[in-house]
């Protein structure tokens, strides 16, 4: 099994996990975020030969974890399927088989904005869709990553990177976790995904994900 | 009956006199032969070209070949004959120009043609007529070319064409449109028999080769004439030398210290030409030279390929008419835009290449027993030296021929999607076509196999690739009937061009041009940069265009395009080291070599000046970290291939990270710990073995391929450019080549478009061949190692160099652990 990093958030304990997802052991959940299963197959339906196999690596992940981890819930931070022309039968059945293999895991999405065009996954899949937030104290888990009062949030949506230097101009740009004052966001969980640069605070906290590993990074100097 | 009565006449009512070249190639034309014609610019290969089809309708019609008999008769569309020529340019900047000169001799004769343009700037009211029936004449660009093989009736239309013209095939040749344009060539021998193809082309090293390329891969007895044309004049290059060398700058780019002298230079004629070598050097240029002579605003312009047509047309046209002191340009003033020869040409920057400067000099005096002369600027100090070397290469008539493009799959897959739409193909049909050209001559039987699974011919087990099956099979024929793919086919067709490019307009009013999207994406709402000569406050982006308004006269960011560098050309570099030899025995030949005698002074008494059979290796210890300096003197493509492979094969020795850069000087290996450089000496480090599995391995350390796949993915049809005014939707299904190259390498690694990616890196970015003769001269070499105290002459050039690309051996993790988070911006 990889490397994990345990962080206190809002005075819970969460374990993030190098496969880009988070887990909560106190309330048993597996938090994914931005997983956009069949993206390569909208891609092939439009004419353009995007690889195949995308959808079940991504599964097998997921797989591993829940075998690591033994989450009574899995929540989808949003963008659950990728686009309308994804919605295929092999997808849809490649995502059912796979949810015939955790009969008895609750699955939950929380709908993002792919989601609101992509449309909700069909029921054979087996997974309850809901508009965010949905409040767990002291988190609120949503899609957006827009502070909800009273409470924590975790979301997705931005497919977080950190820019790292060092010496010897040595640059390098990596998924991240990075939680701010009010709102934590996790990387996109999905294979055939791409990141955007964060720009975070001084108080952010920001764990990268190098390989194999969750790293904590700090903040370097300020330079033009 | 090849009387050529009629083209005589009319030059004589002209008060000229034919070459003896244009009678040539006349000849040739009428007795059925293809060919190529190799000149300078300015010295009448159009008409060579031309003259050929109008002798031959004009005999068609009247057997005494006499133009008396022919009868000015109102032209319409419908009567005029079909079309018999096409004219294929590399600039849409030239159609119109094009245009221009080919009216003159059907105006004066009445010959009935009717003669347009199709280009990307045509209008939709005209592309509908032509797509009803062409012009008997047909100006176009190797794009347009291509998507009217996508017309249904692609066979009909090219029925009776005669002659297809190459404009500027040098500039062509050894680039994927040039290769476009060779599949496209193939296409028109299988479709219109009838056709002679003539290309011209400026004198370049490997004319063969161009002739190949062009007419195909031919048996002998129909390769094709090369005709000679007009003797170039006598060519003249000296250079601006600053007043006090040693204060030039070692390195750097604006070169200010210059602009009085260049301003000077352009004062001493009526009229100037400023080359540059790339766009955002036009738009510094034109500033600098602004700034110091506010006065010219209006008589000074400038002119690159990334202006609104309409801004090049004004400025072509004040050329024409002499209406502007100055143009600062680029290539894009190279070729045959048709004006007359200025007073000054100047060169900004490294000439980089003996061929670019002689054609960029032929701007200027064309008058008979008239010298054409280049003044070349340097902007660092190192540039003089360059300028010495040209003039040698010159003399010794040193001209680099074209590097040729190597069957690239992503083109292939392009125009096996537009044959399929314009009419369809049997496979083995088209493979058979496709083997004439030069540059698929070679191709595999199981690359065509994969390149048809590729385009969707649905021969690929359906479980792989279910959702995938684009083309249809209809009577034996592959043939795409999905409107939808069609249309995306057609709007990606432009693509080998350029990347995405975003169109610059005022909120109010015209277009300016366009500018790369990645330049765009970095700008913030209220930001302010230079474009077309003016200072821009960037307000949004909106339906792929970015929004601008006229902002205050104040410092802003320069566009930069990409693929803007040109390397140092293999000829050059070897006179390079010629000229650098001999200053290191105390020779000092010419005034660019004495003016920097004291510069190369300070770098012998700091580190060496390297002779010619030496390998110079700096190792410097600063703030940064640990440099190496290599200096093999081969020009920065093959500089970038080394670099990686250096850092690779010390990286093997121990856990170490580099980050690299290169010029066409040398290298920098810069790493945070001291790297093994004489472990490495000993062990091989400059050998040429084991460079098979070397350096494929230091390629994908460096990251290269997937630098490469970027334009491979955009002409594979991959990455879809995007509509114009695309919805969210669209957007949606955008993904970037990035993206693409790391999913395909998990899970498809052996696509050939990564093989590709590979191998253009190694044949076109490194030049694989000169990678390995390099090798072989350094490892004969003498190595010197130096231990500077400072920066030397030579290498600082390098140190402000900005593109860097790394080779690690560390654990990612390891390395991320003595790394903190960037802050992009800066507070306040």
């Amino acid at each position: 099994m990889s490397n994990t990093a345990a962080s206190i958030v809002a005075g819970e304990e969460l374990l993030l996990l190098a496969e880009r997802a988070v887990y909560w052991p106190r309330r048993e959940m597996l938090l994914i975020a931005d997983p956009h299963f069949g993206k390569a197959a909208s891609f092939r339906a439009l004419g353009v030969r995007a690889p195949v196999g995308t959808t079940a690596t991504s599964l097998g992940r997921i797989s591993r974890l829940i075998a690591a981890h033994d989450p009574k819930r899995l929540v989808f931070l949003g963008d659950f399927l990728h686009a309308r022309e994804g919605r295929t039968a092999e997808t849809f059945a490649t995502l059912a088989a796979w949810r015939a293999t955790h009969a008895t895991l609750e699955v939950w999405l929380v709908r993002g904005n792919h989601d609101r065009r992509a449309g909700d996954p069909p029921g054979e899949v087996g997974i309850e869709c809901v508009d965010g937030p949905v409040i767990d104290p002291p988190f609120a888990l949503t899609h957006h990553p827009i502070a909800v009062m009273g409470q924590y949030v975790l979301a997705g949506h931005i497919h977080p990177c950190a820019t790292l230097r060092g010496a010897a101009r040595q640059r390098e740009r990596l998924p991240c976790f990075w939680f701010g004052a009010d709102v934590g966001v996790l990387p996109a969980f999905g294979e055939f995904t791409g990141c955007a640069s964060i720009d975070p605070s001084r108080g952010d906290s920001v764990w990268a994900v190098a390989g194999e590993s969750v790293i904590r990074v700090t903040l370097g100097e300020q330079h033009t | 009956m090849n009387s050529l009565d009629a083209a005589e006449h009319w030059f004589v009512s002209k008060g000229w006199t034919p070459l003896d070249f244009q009678r040539e190639v006349w000849r040739a034309f009428l007795n059925g032969e293809s060919g190529l014609v190799h000149a300078a610019t300015g010295t009448g290969k159009t008409l060579a070209a031309w003259w050929g089809p109008l002798l031959e309708w004009l005999h068609e019609r009247e057997p005494s070949g006499a133009s008396a008999g022919v009868v000015r008769q109102r032209l319409r569309r419908a009567n005029a004959p079909p079309l018999r020529v096409l004219w294929i340019t590399p600039l849409r900047a030239l159609a119109a120009d094009t245009l221009k000169s080919l009216e003159v001799p059907i105006n004066d004769l009445g010959i009935p043609w009717t003669l347009e343009a199709r280009t990307g700037d045509t209008k939709p009211g005209m592309r509908a007529r032509q797509g009803k029936r062409l012009p008997t004449a047909l100006v176009t660009t190797p794009e347009s070319l291509t998507l009217l093989l996508t017309q249904p009736n692609a066979r009909e239309l090219f029925g009776d064409l005669r002659a297809v013209v190459v404009d500027e095939w040098h500039e062509l040749m050894g680039t994927k449109r040039g290769v476009q344009v060779e599949l496209a060539l193939a296409r028109i021998r299988t479709l219109a028999p009838r056709a002679r193809t003539w290309g011209l082309s400026a004198t370049i090293g490997n004319l063969a080769d161009a002739r190949t390329a062009l007419l195909g891969n031919l048996p002998s007895a129909e390769r094709g004439r090369i005709i000679k044309g007009a003797e170039v004049k006598a060519v003249v290059v000296d250079s601006l030398i600053p007043p006090v060398a040693e204060r030039f700058p070692w390195a750097g780019h604006l070169g200010t210290q210059m602009v009085p002298q260049v301003v000077a230079a352009i004062e001493e004629g009526a009229s100037s030409i400023v080359f540059t070598n790339t766009r955002s050097q036009t738009e510094i240029w034109y500033q600098a030279i602004l700034a110091q002579r506010p006065e010219w605003a209006g008589s000074i312009a400038l002119h690159h390929g990334s202006l609104d047509r309409r801004t090049r047309d004004w400025v072509e046209n004040g050329m024409r008419l002499g209406l502007l002191r100055c143009v600062v340009a680029t290539s894009s003033l190279d070729l045959g835009v048709d004006f007359s020869p200025v007073d000054r040409v100047l060169q900004i920057g490294s000439p980089k290449g003996v061929a670019r400067i002689l054609q960029r000099a032929g701007r200027s005096g064309h008058r008979p027993g008239e010298v054409s002369r280049v003044t070349c600027v340097p902007t660092n100090a190192l540039e003089l030296i360059e300028v010495a070397a040209v003039r040698d290469g010159i003399e010794r008539g040193a001209i680099e021929g074209r590097l040729q493009v190597e069957a690239p799959l992503d083109v292939l897959a392009q125009h096996v999607v537009s044959v399929a739409l314009g009419g369809g193909f049997v496979p083995n049909e088209l493979l058979a076509e496709v083997r004439t050209t030069r540059a698929f001559a070679e191709l595999t039987d199981a690359e065509w196999e994969w390149t048809l699974r590729f385009v969707g011919t649905g021969g690929e087990s359906l479980a792989a690739y279910p959702e995938y099956a684009r083309l249809e099979l209809e009577h034996g024929r592959y043939v795409l009937t999905n409107r939808e793919q069609a249309r995306r086919h057609r709007m990606s067709i432009g693509t080998i061009v350029s990347d995405a490019a975003i169109v610059v307009q005022f909120l109010r009013g015209g277009v300016l041009g366009s500018v790369e999207e990645s330049f765009v994406a970095r700008l913030k709402p209220g930001e302010r940069f230079f474009f077309a000569g003016a200072p821009l406050e960037f307000v949004r982006v909106r339906d792929m265009r970015a929004w601008v308004r006229r902002a205050p006269n104040t410092k802003g960011a320069i566009p930069r395009w990409m693929g803007s560098r040109l390397p140092l050309s293999g000829e050059l570099a070897h006179l390079l080291r010629g000229r650098l030899g001999e200053a290191a025995d105390d020779v000092y030949r010419g005034a660019e070599l004495e003016s920097l005698r004291g510069l190369l002074e300070i770098q012998r008494k700091w580190s060496a000046i390297p002779h010619a059979d030496e390998l110079l290796i700096e190792r410097i210890k600063s703030r940064d970290g640990w440099h190496l300096f290599i200096y093999p003197l081969e020009g920065r493509l093959v500089h970038e291939g080394l670099a990686a492979l250096f850092a690779y094969r010390m990286s093997r020795i121990r856990p170490i990270s580099f980050v690299m850069s290169s010029n066409d000087w040398g290298m920098e290996l810069l790493s945070p710990e001291e790297a093994p450089l004489e472990e490495a000496l000993a062990g091989g480090l400059l050998s040429p073995e084991h460079l098979a599995d070397d350096i494929p391995a230091s390629l994908n350390a460096a990251e290269m391929a997937r630098r490469q796949f970027r334009e491979i993915a955009r002409v594979a049809g991959l990455v879809f450019p995007g509509f114009p005014r695309a919805g969210k939707t669209a957007r949606q299904l955008q993904a970037s080549s990035g993206l693409f190259f790391d999913v395909f390498m998990k899970y498809e690694p052996d696509n050939l478009l990564l093989a590709q990616a590979h191998r253009e890196v190694l044949e076109r970015q490194l030049e694989r061949s000169r990678l390995g003769t390099t090798l072989q001269r350094l490892v004969a070499a003498k190595v010197v190692v130096t231990t500077p105290k400072r920066f030397s002459p030579l290498s600082f050039p390098l140190l402000v160099d900005r593109t860097r690309s790394k080779v690690s051996s560390e654990k990612l993790s390891d390395r991320i652990k003595r790394m903190q988070l960037a802050l992009e911006r800066a507070a306040g």
